[in-house]
């Protein structure tokens, strides 16, 4: 149990980081953004293309990678917050001038899916990519193997989770970001300009994704589907910790995370027993689903989000 | 000498006009109630003056500066505070984050504008980490009215500062508001009671989206129809 319980953690981490922005957009611009794994994926390709632009700088500590990858990462963040503003000023701003409901903004952000993907695609191939070289698990006590870069995607998830809290609790601007998504008119009357708070939102909400898509890069490959697959766990996370909690995210990330390797271990296990030939790795969405249907019957509003939110 | 001029103004919501023709002057340091009926058009003209609904005709001008349809926010940074009647705070802000949120266009130590709030609502100091949604009706409008005056403002419009509130506390929110007003910044109010229009100095009535009458709120007081039609005699 304990080796998926790790697992659970790794896939949780890199979960949350996607539903942090999935509901910073949810609760600020007032829609469920269909193209947030798209994003996530643009992410893990900019850092592809930034590692390959770089100098090798050899590896650092017992990871599988070194200082280029993290300037590549802080390239990326850079680069998928530029494309995704351009999104933003091209077709969302010009939505919201209009006054364009929010399911015709999330109608309109599934359509960029497509668009994206093909164009990733087109670019990089469809072909799975690696970062780098395959890396071998630690072997710790009680069966846990746990691979050196592991260590450093929860690390990174948890030191960007909580950079992204204290902005937002304790800045000006993170004030000022969660006064509008309170109340939009009240903000303005406080001298809080809205299209700067919506550009920070997606600032944000792309860097968290990019950093997402690298780190499930490194634990595992990069492909044009990669952010697709990981949609609807960052979709149920949002929903069964609240739309437009922080916290939410973060738990709910990690009951996402967590449930999905626990349970399909479990299930594993259980038909092996069985002598039931099944590949329940497969099943993970079904897990997510499962959960987001529980979660609506019992708690619509999520674990911390607000009733009517 | 006139902080706010409001000149013919015609306004309203989509192709639905609110308030008609609507001439208004508001002097530096003065305390003025806009009263009416329900629907007469008062929050829609103090909505109209801040910018949140469109000026479709007339001008409006505050401190020597045209300010017509200019963005809310815009309006706020030039000195100019609104307080709606509803939805006046952020609920899942604590009171201090409201007051802060009030000061977003300050970039400086704004600890004494803090300190001021205090001092004219000194029940919230001691619930300054408190989730303001979770404050009473008469504590949420003391945040909304103290949000307000973050900016510091030189002219506070407050949306009817007494509805919902207990007796004890509508007298108590009358005191404050003079005491604003004697700190010297000028105020435009809607009132919804006859307390509440006695605490102004000077007084427009609204009726169906026009002034019917203004002037000095005694004479206005004095004058019988205003008394019978609004005031219940």
């Amino acid at each position: 149990m304990i080796g998926p319980l790790v697992n659970g953690i790794i896939l949780g981490s890199i979960i949350t980081l996607g539903a942090i922005g999935v509901t910073l957009v949810a609760d600020i611009l007032n829609f469920f953004n269909f193209a947030h794994g798209a994003i996530f994926t643009l992410g893990a390709y900019f850092t592809y293309l930034y590692l390959n632009i770089l100098p090798d700088m050899g590896s650092m500590f017992s990871l599988s990678f070194g200082g280029s990858m993290l300037i590549a990462i802080v390239l990326s963040m850079a680069s998928t917050s530029v494309v995704v503003l351009f999104f933003d000023k091209i077709i969302f701003r010009t939505l919201r001038q209009r006054d364009a409901s929010s399911l015709f903004l999330a109608l309109t952000s599934l359509g960029l899916v497509f668009v994206m993907k093909a164009t990733i695609s087109m670019i990089w191939g469809p072909q799975v990519h690696y970062y780098g070289s395959i890396q071998s698990a630690i072997k710790f006590p009680l069966g846990i193997r746990v691979k050196p870069d592991e260590f450093f995607i929860v690390a990174a998830s948890l030191i960007l989770v909580l950079v992204t809290y204290l902005f937002l609790k304790y800045t000006r601007l993170g004030k000022a970001m969660r006064a509008t998504s309170d109340n939009v008119v009240l903000a303005q009357a406080s001298g809080v300009g809205t299209e700067k708070i919506v550009t920070w939102t997606w600032i944000m909400s792309a860097s968290l994704a990019a950093l997402g898509g690298t780190l499930y890069g490194i634990e595992v490959q990069i492909r044009p589907t990669m952010g697709w697959s990981f949609l609807i766990p960052m979709f149920v996370a949002v929903i069964v910790g609240g739309v437009g909690s922080f916290g939410g995210a973060l738990v709910g990330g990690m009951i996402i995370g967590i449930s999905e390797e626990l349970i399909t271990s479990l299930l594993q296990d259980m038909f092996l027993k069985l002598n039931i030939r099944v590949v329940m790795s497969a099943y993970k969405p079904a897990i997510a689903f499962v959960l987001i249907i529980f979660v609506l019957l019992v708690r619509p509003h999520g674990i911390f989000g607000r009733k009517g939110g | 000498m006139n902080i706010l001029t409001v000149d013919g103004v015609t306004a309203g919501y989509g192709d639905m006009e609110v308030i008609f023709d609507i001439t208004a002057e508001i002097e530096s340091d003065d305390l003025v109630a806009v009263i009416g009926p329900n629907g007469a058009g008062k929050s829609t003209l103090l909505k109209t003056i801040v910018g949140a609904v469109p000026t479709k005709k007339g001008k409006i001008e505050f401190k020597d500066q045209e300010v017509t349809n200019w963005a809310i926010d815009k309006v706020v940074k030039r000195g100019l505070s609104w307080v709606p009647q509803d939805d006046h705070i952020f609920p899942t802000l604590t009171v201090e984050e409201n007051l802060d949120v009030g000061a977003y266009t300050y970039f400086g130590d704004y600890s004494d504008r803090i300190e001021r709030v205090w001092s004219f609502f000194p029940q919230l100091k001691s619930r300054m980490n408190q989730v303001a949604g979770d404050l009473s009706g008469g504590q949420q409008q003391m945040v909304a009215v103290g949000r307000g005056l973050m900016t510091e403002p030189d002219l506070l419009l407050l949306d009817e500062p007494t509805a919902g509130l207990a007796p004890n506390l509508i007298k108590m929110m009358h005191e404050k508001i003079g005491d604003i007003n004697e700190s010297g910044v000028t105020v435009l109010l809607v009132a919804q009671s006859l307390e509440t229009f006695r605490a102004s100095n000077r007084g427009y009535l609204l009726t169906s989206g026009e002034i019917k009458y203004s002037g000095d709120t005694d004479e206005l007081l004095d004058n019988p129809e205003v008394r019978d039609l609004y005031f219940g005699g």
